[in-house]
């Protein structure tokens, strides 16, 4: 049913169950994706799916609930479980935004895409990555997808917020074989606009990843200088970030507790997180608590400037929130996330960087991120993959090494810094964009 | 167990009729209605409390060894309709309508799961107490635990599943899982440890559990690893004790058992059935029917009944875990292995309760065989990559062992190495099988697996350290 009537019919009845305040968080995301194999369509996959979650305060305590069913007969549900869920809440007291604006955020990128295009490109993405090179043995997946969400917040003190997004991928796996030794690569391109897709250009690349793969040993185990390469630079961020949170180190669990106006990172470091960029997929207005996302500084020439706040955790420290209280998806919690975070980059080529590291290695994939890394102490043990570089010169792959350090060091042990800012796929919030950097003291376990 | 009111009958006989309409082979309806409750205290005080509603329907049309899957949750006929024919077009068919939607036979079966306590039936406080009681008893064990974490979680999930064959299936499948964990801090240092319960069982969990034993395990492994030294690395014999230590067998060779991955010739264990893949000592078993195991099903989310398949038998390959599009690829039947999380994802071959059979070595035979390696008392999650068989896992709880004898803790370390490999490397296996609950992530999302084994050595695995 329509949002507004549904929102309207829930306060109604909220107000009848003894709720002093509410507020309803609406999402509602559309994808479409195919995926091809051989020649034919192997998966399509199109879905429309919505969700709202209310939480409101009765008796002066929080309770949530949530439903992907939106009719009239979800709302005694929804009622019952939140209150319920505040009769026992003991935890901290969380506020709804109590700021009464309405505002609406159009999709300034908004594409049209067919799925006739969608499985022509997938098709033709297919054909050239086989054509690329004769050592491309199977491609597993050409897949093109397309996403569109909404979100709309409203709540009881008058405020009603709306945005919308969309962006597009493109991802090949390619599996490239030489001498019985088989490489996988998954190439996955992210773009605001389907139109800027080049299946030609992204086959050609994606084949040039994995077969550059081959020849792969395992070097022996040392102690090195590492290039750490944009995407698995923001997988690894993705495991910590968590420790830039307010919410975190209230919670005596990030390292950088007591931290602010210290160096914690190499002087050439600057961490921003901003509501837009002209790389990031997503613009982010505000939060899921409806705060305007504000662009601002983490860490400053190596020197902590603050950290990621929603309302709780501003509250706590006396400050204002600063628009990172996202919940992952309608059913969750208001937790705190980034909106575009990244590292500034610089002005050093890829090349350049590979004549700074001199000898060392290369690392463009890991694995095993959610087993291998300790979020808290910061220590991880990964298994990795990348090329063993001799005099800035790449000389051949490694596989089956394992690179082992601890976060709050390596952020220390920057030695250089890329131009190459690529952000990841968009998570709960924003998502993660870091460029190629140089590492210094990285522990390689190989033979 | 009957659960109605999912979808009409009709409309699923016209949902299913306009799916075929344009020369798919085969349409499948699945539509569920999930309740989900979440209970998380930290320190003993309420951190989450979250509950809700799932609820949607997804539509599968094959067309060769393709496959279109659409879903939603706008359950109104006119809405489903228009996304079925939405979905109809994307099948490249010439043979319109050939395959007729045949006359609904209920399927029935015996529920071998029983819960008996449904969930909702007791109240979120009486959870939050036993939570609390955890959290009391671990916070007093050392004082080097300085936080912990305890949550509770139940599903209860209705499913219908129709297809163009005639089936018609419902299951209700309630699960329920209480997950402690403790924190222990020692200056810059913290280290978790943690112990859990898990099953295909209703709210007697709060009566089956055992406070003391999760609170304290928990405890005991976080205050073990804080107070260890970093593992160092290179490549060892290593031990992996029963239980979770199952993982290794999940990550190393049940993923790439999985159809998905054979079916597209990207798993090691491709065309290698009936041959020689591990020791003879090594049996590994897929079962789906072990009773309120956490990893069971009545059945499968294709409406197939789940069973319990051989994947290993001393050492020979004799069967992959098969779901039903891919299995056309590869000329198999299904063997009741198609898993999915929710609605939101077409299913695929999964895992269940997956394990390594017993052997005949005894564990200090196994400990008193090394002479310097690594014996893992508790594995962490990890990946794989099923083409290559690479994985990676954590251990959450390990030691060193010397001369026989287990020296001192270590923390930090990482396993990693080929499954083949490995596989072909595991020389002794214990008696002592147990299993673990964990959640599995894959293509169909996540889905409750059990990993198993008895105590197992491998004679040499890459271990990732610090040192």
């Amino acid at each position: 049913m329509d949002i507004k009537l549904f929102k309207n019919a829930l306060f109604e009845k909220a107000k009848a169950y003894g709720f002093s305040d509410c507020e309803i968080y609406y999402n509602n995301s559309k994808s479409l994706r195919v995926a091809v194999f051989q020649k034919e369509i192997a998966q399509y996959n199109n879905s429309d799916v919505s969700g709202v979650s209310f939480r409101g305060h009765i008796n002066g305590k929080i309770g949530y609930s949530y439903s992907e069913k939106i009719d009239l007969d979800a709302i005694d549900f929804l009622l019952k479980e939140a209150a319920e869920h505040a009769s026992i809440n003991d935890g901290d007291d969380e506020d709804l935004n109590p700021d009464a604006k309405v505002l609406e955020f159009k999709d300034n990128s908004k594409f049209e895409a067919s799925p006739e295009t969608l499985i022509n490109y997938a098709l033709d993405m297919e054909k050239h990555g086989y054509e690329a090179d004769e050592r491309i043995k199977n491609i597993p997946m050409s897949i093109t997808n397309t996403s569109e969400m909404e979100t709309y917040i409203a709540n009881s003190y008058g405020m009603e917020l709306r945005q919308e997004g969309s962006y597009a991928m493109a991802m090949l796996a390619l599996n490239a074989m030489e001498e019985s030794q088989v490489k996988v690569n998954y190439e996955l391109f992210l773009d605001k606009n389907f139109d800027n897709f080049n299946p030609e250009e992204h086959a050609k690349q994606g084949v040039a990843e994995v077969v550059k793969q081959l020849g792969a040993t395992i070097p022996n185990s040392t102690k090195s200088k590492i290039i750490l390469k944009n995407k698995a630079a923001s997988d690894l961020f993705m495991v910590y970030m968590q420790n830039f949170y307010a919410e975190t180190v209230h919670k005596g669990l990030s390292l950088l507790k007591d931290k602010i106006g210290e160096n914690v990172a190499n002087s050439m470091i600057t961490i921003k997180d901003v509501a837009k960029h002209e790389k990031a997929l997503l613009e982010l207005n505000f939060d899921s608590e409806g705060t305007i996302v504000e662009d601002k500084n983490i860490i400053e020439n190596g020197v902590l400037k603050g950290y990621l706040y929603n309302m709780k955790s501003a509250k706590k420290d006396s400050v204002k929130s600063s628009g990172n209280g996202f919940k992952a998806s309608f059913k969750a919690p208001v937790a705190t996330a980034p909106a575009n975070f990244f590292i500034n980059p610089s002005d050093k080529s890829f090349d350049e960087l590979l004549k700074e590291l001199g000898t060392g290695f290369i690392i463009d994939n890991l694995s095993g991120l959610h087993a291998g890394a300790n979020p808290i102490s910061g220590d991880f043990s990964l298994l990795a993959g990348g090329f063993y570089v001799e005099n800035g010169e790449i000389k051949n792959a490694v596989e089956q090494i394992t690179i082992a350090g601890n976060f709050y060091e390596l952020l220390k042990d920057v030695l250089a810094i890329g131009s190459d800012l690529k952000f990841a796929p968009p998570q709960a919030g924003g998502s993660i964009g870091m460029p190629s950097m140089i590492i210094d003291n990285i522990n390689i376990a190989g033979k | 167990m009957k659960t109605s009111n999912l979808l009409d009958k009709q409309l699923a006989h016209d949902i299913l009729e306009v799916a075929l309409s344009t020369g798919g082979d085969f349409a499948e309806i699945f539509v569920e209605n999930t309740k989900k409750s979440n209970i998380v205290l930290v320190s003993g005080k309420t951190d989450t409390l979250q509950s809700g509603i799932d609820y949607g329907i997804g539509i599968r049309i094959f067309k060769g060894f393709g496959a279109v899957y659409v879903y939603t949750n706008v359950m109104e006929r006119e809405n489903l309709l228009k996304v079925a024919k939405e979905a109809a077009a994307a099948v490249r068919g010439t043979n319109n309508g050939a395959i007729k939607v045949l006359d609904f036979t209920e399927k029935t079966f015996a529920e071998k799961h029983p819960a008996k306590i449904l969930p909702g039936t007791k109240s979120k406080k009486e959870i939050v107490d036993v939570l609390r009681n955890i959290s009391d008893i671990s916070l007093k064990y050392d004082p080097l635990v300085t936080q912990t974490r305890g949550a509770y979680m139940d599903v209860d999930q209705e499913v219908l599943i129709a297809n163009s064959e005639g089936l018609w299936a419902t299951d209700k499948r309630v699960l329920s899982r209480v997950f402690a964990t403790a924190v222990a801090s020692k200056g810059n240092e913290k280290q978790t440890g943690s112990r859990d319960i898990a099953g295909k069982f209703g709210q007697e969990i709060l009566e089956i559990l055992d406070p003391k034993y999760l609170a304290e395990e928990s405890a005991r492994i976080a205050v073990t690893m804080v107070n260890a030294d970093m593992c160092p690395s290179g490549r060892m014999p290593v031990v992996i004790d029963n239980g979770f230590g199952g993982v290794i067998l999940h990550e190393a060779l049940g993923h790439s058992l999985e159809a998905t991955g054979v079916a597209k010739g990207a798993s090691e264990f491709c065309g290698k059935l009936n041959e020689v893949v591990a020791d003879k000592k090594v049996t590994v078993i897929d079962d789906a029917t072990i009773e309120n195991a956490w990893g069971s099903f009545n059945i499968d989310d294709e409406g197939s009944m789940g069973r319990k398949n051989v994947l290993i038998e001393n050492g020979v390959l004799k069967s992959y875990l098969v779901d039903r599009l891919n299995g056309l690829q590869m000329g198999m039947e299904s063997t009741g292995s198609s898993r999915r999380e929710s609605y939101k994802f077409a299913p695929t071959s999964r895992m269940s309760n997956t394990y390594f059979a017993c052997g005949t070595d005894t564990q200090d035979d196994i400990i008193s065989s090394i002479e310097y390696g690594l014996y893992a008392k508790k594995m962490g999650g990890g990946s794989v990559q099923p083409a290559t068989g690479e994985f990676n896992f954590a251990v959450l709880e390990g030691y060193i062992i010397e001369k026989g004898k287990i020296a001192r803790p270590v923390r930090g370390a990482s396993l990693i190495g080929k499954g083949s490999k490995v596989l072909a490397d595991i020389d002794m296996v214990s008696d002592n099988l147990e299993m673990d609950a964990g959640v599995c992530g894959s293509l169909s999302g996540s889905v409750p697996t059990n990993c198993g084994q008895p105590m197992i050595r491998v004679k040499e695995i890459t271990v990732g350290g610090r040192d």
